[in-house]
């Protein structure tokens, strides 16, 4: 039977790198990276991937190799000392437990090693992601980041951005030293609102603030890895720089490239539904010409349509 | 039944009644016993919620023609809410009232007096409350499902303000998780309340048990791995669950009484309703929270590696490797366990500088993971492996814990888990450390010590067919997982949507569902081969069918009230197995003198 279960447990695990190393060929893996950061963020992942796969078939290997040496045989004599029959390949990994001391010292410092750079090559990716402090180096000099305040609700996420004018003005005032208004932006009565619907351009920063007045949210954006809980009570800057775009001059969305914004965080019944979109624009006059309509329509009476179909 | 004075036999007073000897018993083995029982029952409870779960999860608009009593609005489709309540009571009976009930409750009640050489616990009272203090929480845990507004469905974390009351003095108990939930919120916190309150009395008693009534001999390093870990999670247990307590009490009040510990000063907004200012943070909770709850992951999982470190030295036939560095691992991962919570909080909006430093805390948590599984391996070595049907599953246990603990190092990666927390990886990943790991030693336990439960075995035939089963469907169910969260497949929601329905992927969802289902089903021949076990199993009157090193094994079997007819003296450790001149077995109890050079010192 011993050869059976070690069998069983070599297919399971061949099976399960088989998975991984399949799934991204026949497309069931994560979504493109459009951002600065997610190529980073991607290449960590694939470190620790291939880190972790490594001890993964090296231990399981083992194991298997192991359990099929050592099986029991009916002709051992109780306390007779197994000869194993380990397959050539594997004898000089498993002999290494011949020598207590030296193994035990030498498979805690190693891995403690390998974890240790692990962790610390973590540490830049995420500080220029996350730290507030190395925000400003992602925004040249001259030019201010698009700006918009994100408001989470059950079940919607409800943007605010700065009116065609006071973009004008914002772009400059990185300038005017001490006045930096986008490191705020408070409400003004012309701000332009839109539902569900967060708007960038390709290769500018764009700086979220972020809040929620009811529960906790997830601000998510899969192809930026953007993830960041809205708090109450709190308000939470989150930024990031897309690389490519995914709408047309007329702000349509190019075909497949349909970019969401889901709540990443349990929000109640309708926490599925929460759903929004992100629209990044090929050049800024783009997203100016985006703008201009939405503001002609908020001045017009007219909402946009998605704000009506949020609210019913 | 009535026994009236002038038959009684005189020495009566001495024998408890039915009463006192199965249900309010003192004896330390029937309350091991009683835990397993209620464990074994909420087991299925909570496996038919995670079947709704995963039936909602491939199928989501199918009609289920048995729902349709409880769903009439839905025409039994699951609905949003109901999904929510399901995961959440799901999670919350399997931690509470499955996993930690039958670790420290059975296996910690019945195999730390036995193991140590002890007549019973050192507060035989005490150990009674503590297990019918689970039944006022099972009462609220069930109570819930009744109670206007359905069960609590904020997650079996319960983040406020999503768990919290929402609403100002005197206005009611509402939570904004579903309209009307605020009922069911309160019974999860009274339930978690009260379980801790048991588990609390548990650990005083494991910790005083093992430090005061070991047998002559058993010295701390002589002791099983099995005792190890049991005092170290007990240890844990008191020091951890205080703050949860805190917690749970923070959030009743906030609840019940208008206060506000989880209310920011801003408030709320819901709607057109303003709850009005309060003086807290709703983070606070998941410190609080995780400081008890990171620290339970490994009071789920540190007496499971205890019983599998003793199962695997038994049927290798081999000492195992490297006992102390076995212990040092477990007080390593039980000390650093107090210093990572934070991992649970990355995308909190916690001060990302104190995520880098949880993060490298984290990771280094791996490496006493890492070397208990080198020496679990060692033990292999040279061995002659009996597969036994708890070898097997303790062999499982090591070979899925390791894909358990590596997933571990992704999300523990800060930047990495920017993209994986609340993804399907996590779900993966607590699966395979809480299913595949945790409840394989369970099953291994189970196994294992079933003849000195009940004198009789259970069937080895059926045993291996479980086995077989279970580790295949476990991986069929739970490995696609981590595929699915790498795709961006949200955990918590009721209804798979945006990337995952392209390309196929919901194909994997439905997969995993049928796969689940079956190994569900699966579980019925546990359930057949335990009970009838009991009653027809093959009987077993050897003390020590396993020719075992442990004390157990030197009681009669079963054993009867106070545990050892010959007061067991203990001469050396657990792990003698080898050749032992003049001696016929391979094996050398714990009370048996050595003599010549013990296995242990030669290698
Ligand atoms: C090698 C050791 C381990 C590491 C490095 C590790 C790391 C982590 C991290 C970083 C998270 C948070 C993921 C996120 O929410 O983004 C997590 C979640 C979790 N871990 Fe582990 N873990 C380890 C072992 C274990 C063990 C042994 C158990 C339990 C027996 C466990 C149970 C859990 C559970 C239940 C959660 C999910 C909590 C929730 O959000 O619902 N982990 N783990
Ligand atoms: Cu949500
Ligand atoms: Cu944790």
């Amino acid at each position: 039977m011993g050869k059976f279960w070690s069998f069983l447990f070599g297919i399971t695990m061949v099976a399960c790198v088989g998975l991984f190393v399949a799934a991204p060929f026949v497309g069931w893996w994560m979504v493109e990276p459009h951002s600065l950061h997610a190529s980073r963020v991607d290449n960590l992942f694939y470190i620790i991937l291939v880190v972790t796969g490594i001890f993964f078939i090296l231990t399981e290997g083992v194991l298997v190799a192991l359990m099929w040496a050592y099986r029991g045989t009916p002709d051992l004599k109780a306390g007779d000392i197994h000869k194993g029959e380990l397959p050539g390949f594997i004898r000089p990994l498993a002999n290494v437990f011949n020598t207590p001391h030296k193994i035990e010292i030498a498979w805690t410092l190693v891995p403690a090693a390998i974890l240790l750079y692990l962790g610390m090559a973590q540490i830049s990716t995420w500080a220029d992601i996350k730290y507030l402090s190395r925000m400003e180096k992602q925004i040249k000099d001259g030019e201010s980041p698009i700006v918009c305040d994100v408001s989470a609700r059950q079940f919607e996420w409800r943007v605010r951005y700065p009116n065609s004018a006071r973009l004008k003005e914002m772009q400059t005032i990185k300038a005017n030293a001490g006045k930096r208004d986008w490191e705020k932006f408070s409400p003004h009565y012309d701000d332009v609102h839109v539902v569900n619907e967060v708007h960038a351009v390709k290769n500018k920063p764009v700086l979220v603030h972020l809040s929620t007045r009811d529960v906790i949210h997830s601000f998510n954006l899969p192809h930026m890895r953007v993830k960041q809980d809205a708090l109450p009570g709190k308000m939470i800057p989150v930024w990031f720089t897309p690389i490519s775009s995914n709408v047309d001059k007329e702000g349509k969305e190019l075909p497949g490239k349909i970019w969401e914004l889901p709540c990443a965080e349990l929000c109640g019944w309708g926490h599925v539904r929460m759903v929004g979109r992100l629209y990044v624009h090929e050049t800024m006059d783009d997203y100016q010409a985006w703008l201009a309509g939405v503001e002609k329509q908020q001045r017009n009476g007219t909402s946009p349509p998605q704000a009506v179909a949020a609210n019913q | 039944m009535s026994v009236s004075p002038s038959t009684a036999p005189a020495h009566a007073h001495h024998e408890p009644g039915f009463l006192g000897k199965y249900v309010f018993s003192q004896d330390h083995k029937i309350i091991g016993i009683q835990f397993l029982f209620t464990s074994l029952i909420f087991l299925g409870i909570g496996g038919i919620l995670a079947l709704l779960v995963r039936i909602k999860l491939a199928w989501p608009m199918a009609e289920i023609p048995i729902l349709r009593d409880y769903f009439p609005d839905n025409a039994g489709v699951i609905s949003d809410t109901a999904y929510n309540m399901f995961f959440t009571m799901h999670a919350t009976i399997m931690i509470f009232f499955v996993i930690i009930p039958f670790l420290t409750g059975a296996f910690g009640n019945y195999c730390i007096p036995l193991m140590i050489g002890a007549d019973d616990m050192a507060f035989p009272k005490l150990n009674m409350l503590s297990y019918w203090f689970m039944w006022p929480a099972i009462g609220f845990a069930v109570a819930g499902f009744f109670v206007p507004g359905g069960h609590a469905g904020a997650g079996w974390t319960s983040y406020p303000t999503l768990a919290s009351g929402s609403l100002g003095v005197g206005q009611g108990i509402e939570s904004p998780a579903f309209p009307g939930s605020g009922w069911g919120q309160f019974c999860w916190l009274m339930a978690a309340l009260l379980v801790g309150v048991s588990s609390m009395m548990g650990s005083v008693n494991y910790i005083t048990t093992i430090i005061n009534m070991r047998a002559p001999g058993m010295t701390l390093f002589r002791m099983p791995m099995t005792i190890w870990a049991m005092f170290i999670t007990a240890i844990l247990q008191a020091f951890a669950l205080p703050v949860l307590t805190v917690a749970l009490v923070f959030q009743l009040m906030d609840k019940t009484m208008g206060s506000t510990f989880f209310l920011p000063p801003s408030g709320l907004d819901f709607g057109n309703y303003h709850s009005g200012p309060g003086g807290g943070q709703p983070l606070l909770w998941q410190h609080l929270f995780w400081f008890y709850s990171h620290p339970a992951v490994y009071i789920m999982i540190l007496p499971a590696m205890g019983i599998v470190s003793d199962i695997l030295s038994t049927f290798a036939r081999r000492p195992l490797f490297g006992y102390r560095a076995m212990i040092y691992s477990i007080a390593g991962i039980a000390g650093l366990g107090f210093i990572v919570w934070g991992h649970h909080m990355f995308q909190s909006g916690m001060d990302p500088r104190l995520g880098t430093g949880f993060m490298v805390a984290t990771i280094m948590i791996a490496l006493p993971s890492a070397v208990k599984t080198f020496n679990w391996l060692g033990t292999l070595f040279r061995g002659n492996l009996q597969f036994t049907t708890p070898m097997l599953f303790s062999l499982g246990f090591v070979s899925l814990f390791i894909i358990g603990g590596l997933s571990g190092i992704f999300m523990a990666a800060t930047p990495v888990d920017i993209k994986i927390h609340d993804t399907y990886f996590i779900v993966a990943h607590i699966h395979y450390v809480l299913f595949t790991s945790s409840l394989f030693g369970i099953f291994a336990g189970i196994y294992y010590w079933f003849p000195k439960m009940f004198g009789r075995f259970m069937s080895d035939k059926w045993g291996k067919v479980h086995f077989f089963l279970t580790f295949v469907l476990g991986n069929f169910t739970f490995f696609p997982m981590h595929i699915l969260g790498v795709a961006e497949m949200r955990r918590r929601i009721s209804t798979p949507q945006g990337t995952i329905l392209e390309g196929g992927l919901q194909n994997l969802n439905i997969f995993v569902s049928i796969s689940a289902i079956a190994l569900g089903l699966v579980q019925i021949i546990f359930l057949i081969n335990f009970l009838g076990s009991i009653f027809f199993g093959k009987r077993c009157t050897e003390r020590n069918p396993w020719k075992s090193n442990t004390l157990e094994w030197s009681a009669p079997t079963p054993p009867g009230h106070g545990n050892f007819d010959i007061p067991p003296v203990v001469y050396h450790g657990p792990y003698e197995y080898g050749n032992f001149e003049g001696k016929a077995d391979d094996n050398l109890m714990q009370t048996e003198k050595a003599v010549g050079v013990l296995p242990s010192q030669t290698h």
